[in-house]
């Protein structure tokens, strides 16, 4: 198929100047953000109509769109996992993963249950590992370090599935079996990011993307992902600063006297507009997130950039990305507008129909909805099920409208801010064998984080 | 003979090959020629299959065996017309070996998970419950019941119970009287909240909790009586510690079976409340015949819970009598029935409490 013009630009052309052939291939995605966003939200319905049971084949379906989006040199790549074997990998993983958990969490609040001290019914005293902050945060430390080498193996289990089931122009990926040796060190990376709330975290990723990049393969050709350890740290500078100051910022309110902010009686908001508030609520939702944005924004296309200028493949540099922080950032701006837009008008609508206009009426309306005026005991059971519902609507929509209008977007513009350099080389690059993993992504679809493309 | 122009890709290498297709109409093969003369491969066309591909206009064709990674991509026009020769373009080649393979694994899932929720956890639960010493237990309830105090009163430190002494007194006669000689190591004592509801609970360890309202609303002693001596059975049956051990088990696996965040959450909540239903429905079984026992050991008059369960329903009506399969606690009316069905009505029943001091507690938040 027509390959594209050498970008004369490019590092490209100082390379094997031998080569006849065009040096270079354009990274495009043609993915349109209407047909995702309709896709997502049919998918999720079928899947909430069917408790849960179509999602293996909903995430089939959209990561094939998204796949077949891509392309290099005008080929697209092509996704070949399907539904069955996901719903079987997920029963192979509740096998395991229902021992484990049940077993590993009984156990944990046992253990928990047996470091409290003991109490003289006598005595109105209480000991001070009893009082339930400091029992949570040892249950909550317990779990995650039961749930961290779960959750990592997941993750390099279902990495490797992908790759495994991504071809272009019918040439397998596939990255090699560590999700032993990738447990362990994630998990201990983990823990290092969380002790040092967050400042590591520039160094897990590079670490860890590293140890998967060396693990990846294109055919019979091998990824390599050079750069040192702190590369990421730039792109990931602003993020940090921006959580410190967060935390500087909540502490101080928390330990000045006098600054902790305390509400008003409530008598004093119950003749509030309501719509006023909504109003009010959109424009300090969409201006709190503007600073988080742009730090998640700027991490985002300065570490791609950084990450993909020093991939290797087969021993040459893989490709050259232009990939912009403005750019990405106007998108997340859009994406926190437009969801924001979603949630609003969705609240707006709700109370309109239920004709509430002030906060004392959203209180009159949820008490009676509860049936605590006539203190009968417990509301019908239309009111818990239509709430559910009114939420489960919303959460889609919401979490489909970001896929959609902001990820779809990125991808593409991260996508066509690259460029594959050694066309000529790539192209020699032959098949490898099929790789069998029965468990597909069923690990990390049991752990909840089959979430994203 | 109709032809069009693709692209080949060989599926031995990344390398892309511009080619003619050409076939014939009746005849089931698709001819790819290399345009500067001769035969790349022949394909039936009956074997081809297109890749499911929603972006890229035209089509990636492969051939039906899932092995043979060849390809060829076809353009918008030419894909046109190559389509109505290609009779099977959109079957699915899943083999059958493979759809029992999954059958299979689904039953084992199912099979693992239900022996967890239903034998194992509750087992372990049971066996790890009674590891724990009393006055540990009686640590837990301590802290379970600062929060319990936090959330229906909105303090903390016990200022939520009602404290007249010659009520109290009157309680713990009661107690005494109802609780065995053998109390399996629990210090049991009771208290009165002053809240306006009809329910009592027992917390870890053997602190039993009144409302007031139960209190106020009780026509007779025996109702309180059964009240509890039912308390009392879930404390010496261990139900409290049980059940926190068992829900810590149960919750993961269910919380597994229903994952991602569209809708997951909110049916792996509903599936835990039944399930925890299920197994709280056996426990107040259990303690109403230990509350029976107790209440015939005394001379109480076992139709005393009957009327309590009563009082449930005229104050709460039909939602407490309607409990399907969901509800915590038995259906009311079943309930009262079998309390109905314990009383004798050639023997004697006396009361535990003097009138005064029956008085004394009715009153006690007052």
């Amino acid at each position: 198929m027509a390959a594209s013009d050498a970008m004369a630009e490019g590092p490209a052309s100082s390379g094997a100047s031998d080569a006849p052939a065009p040096q270079s291939m354009t990274v495009a995605f043609a993915g349109r953000r209407l047909a995702l966003f309709w896709m997502l939200i049919w998918t999720a319905v079928v899947t909430v109509a069917t408790f849960g049971l179509y999602r293996f084949w909903a995430r089939t379906r959209v990561r094939r769109y998204i796949w077949s989006a891509g392309t290099a040199d005008g080929d697209p790549l092509e996704y070949n996992g399907s539904g069955l074997e996901k719903f079987m990998g997920f029963s192979i993983a509740v096998v395991i993963l229902a021992v484990y958990l049940a077993v590993a969490q009984i156990l944990v609040t046992f253990a928990g249950f047996s470091l409290l001290g003991e109490f003289d019914p006598a005595s109105r005293d209480t000991p001070v590992v009893n009082e339930p902050g400091v029992f949570d945060v040892l249950i909550w430390g317990s779990t995650l370090l039961l749930l961290l080498p779960a959750i990592t193996f997941a993750q390099y289990r279902a990495a490797r599935y992908t790759a495994a089931r991504t071809r272009w122009r019918g040439i397998r990926f596939a990255m090699d079996p560590a999700a032993g040796a990738y447990t362990w060190r994630a998990s201990f990376l983990w823990l290092c990011s969380i002790f040092t709330l967050g400042l590591f975290y520039p160094f897990q990723v590079m670490l860890l993307t590293r140890f998967r990049v060396n693990r990846l393969s294109f055919g019979t050709a091998r990824f390599r992902q050079a750069g040192p350890g702190y590369m990421l740290f730039r792109p990931y500078l602003p993020l940090l600063l921006g959580t410190v100051g967060v935390i500087a910022l909540l502490s101080s309110l928390i330990l000045l006297p006098g600054m902790s902010i305390q509400p008003g009686p409530l008598s004093d908001v119950d003749d509030f507009p309501i719509f006023a508030a909504l109003a009010i609520g959109f424009a300090l939702t969409v201006g709190i997130l503007l600073l988080p944005l742009f730090g998640f924004a700027h991490a985002r296309a300065h570490s791609f950039r950084r990450l993909m200028n020093a991939r290797q493949i087969e021993g040459r540099p893989f490709a050259h990305c232009t990939a912009r922080v403005w750019r990405v950032f106007g998108y997340y701006v859009t994406g926190v507008v437009l969801c924001c837009v979603v949630l609003f008008a969705f609240l707006a609508v709700v109370f309109g129909l239920a004709e509430i206009s002030t906060f004392e009426d959203v209180a009159a309306q949820f008490f009676e909805l509860l049936g605590v005026e006539e203190a009968a005991g417990p509301a019908p059971r239309w009111v818990f099920v239509a709430a559910a519902l009114l939420y489960l609507l919303l959460l889609l929509t919401v979490t489909s409208t970001w896929s959609a209008f902001v990820e779809l977007p990125t991808l593409a513009y991260l996508a066509r801010s690259t460029t594959i350099l050694h066309a000529a080389q790539i192209a020699t690059i032959s098949q490898r064998p099929e790789d069998q993993i029965a468990d597909a992504d069923g690990f990390a679809d049991a752990l909840d984080f089959g979430g994203g493309f | 003979m109709p032809s069009c122009r693709a692209w080949y890709f060989d599926g031995h290498t990344a390398q892309s090959q511009p080619v003619i297709l050409v076939w014939a109409p009746g005849a089931d093969a698709l001819k790819i020629v290399d345009p500067a003369g001769g035969d790349i491969a022949i394909w039936a066309l009956s074997d081809v299959r297109q890749q499911k591909n929603f972006v890229q206009d035209g089509a990636t064709l492969r051939r039906s065996d899932p092995q043979d990674l060849a390809r060829l991509r076809v353009h918008g026009a030419n894909w046109d017309a190559l389509a109505p020769a290609c009779p099977n373009r959109t079957k699915s080649d899943v083999p059958a070996r493979k759809k029992r393979q999954v059958a299979l694994w689904a039953a084992t899932a199912l099979a693992s998970v239900a022996a967890m929720i239903f034998f194992i956890v509750p087992a372990l639960a049971v066996t790890l419950a009674g590891l724990i010493s009393p006055a540990r237990e009686a640590g837990i309830g301590r802290m379970v019941e600062g929060q319990i105090e936090y959330i229906l009163n909105g303090t903390s430190g016990g200022q939520w119970v009602c404290r007249n002494p010659e009520g109290q007194a009157a309680f713990d006669k009661m107690l005494a009287a109802l609780a065995p000689k053998d109390t399996q190591g629990y210090t049991l004592s009771v208290q009165v909240v002053n809240i306006d509801e009809i329910n009592a609970f027992a917390l870890p360890g053997g602190q039993l909790t009144f409302f007031g309202g139960l209190l106020d609303r009780a026509q007779t002693q025996a109702q309180v009586a059964g009240v509890l001596a039912h308390e009392i059975g879930h404390v010496l049956e261990r139900h409290p510690m049980e059940g926190v051990l068992r829900s810590a088990g149960s919750a993961g696996i269910i919380s597994l079976l229903f994952g991602d965040a569209t809708g997951g959450t909110v049916v792996a909540i509903v599936a835990q409340q039944f399930l925890n239903a299920g197994h709280s429905r056996s426990a107040e079984w259990e303690s109403d015949r230990f509350a029976l026992d107790a209440m015939d050991r005394e001379g109480v008059d076992p139709s005393g819970l009957a009327g309590f369960f009563d009082l449930i329903l005229e104050e709460y009506g039909g939602a407490a009598a309607s409990d399907g399969w969901g509800a915590s606690h038995p259906p009311t009316q079943d309930r009262a029935q079998a309390a109905q069905a314990a009383f004798d009505p050639n023997r004697t029943y006396t009361d535990i409490l003097t009138p005064t001091e029956w008085q004394a507690l009715k009153a006690i938040c007052k």
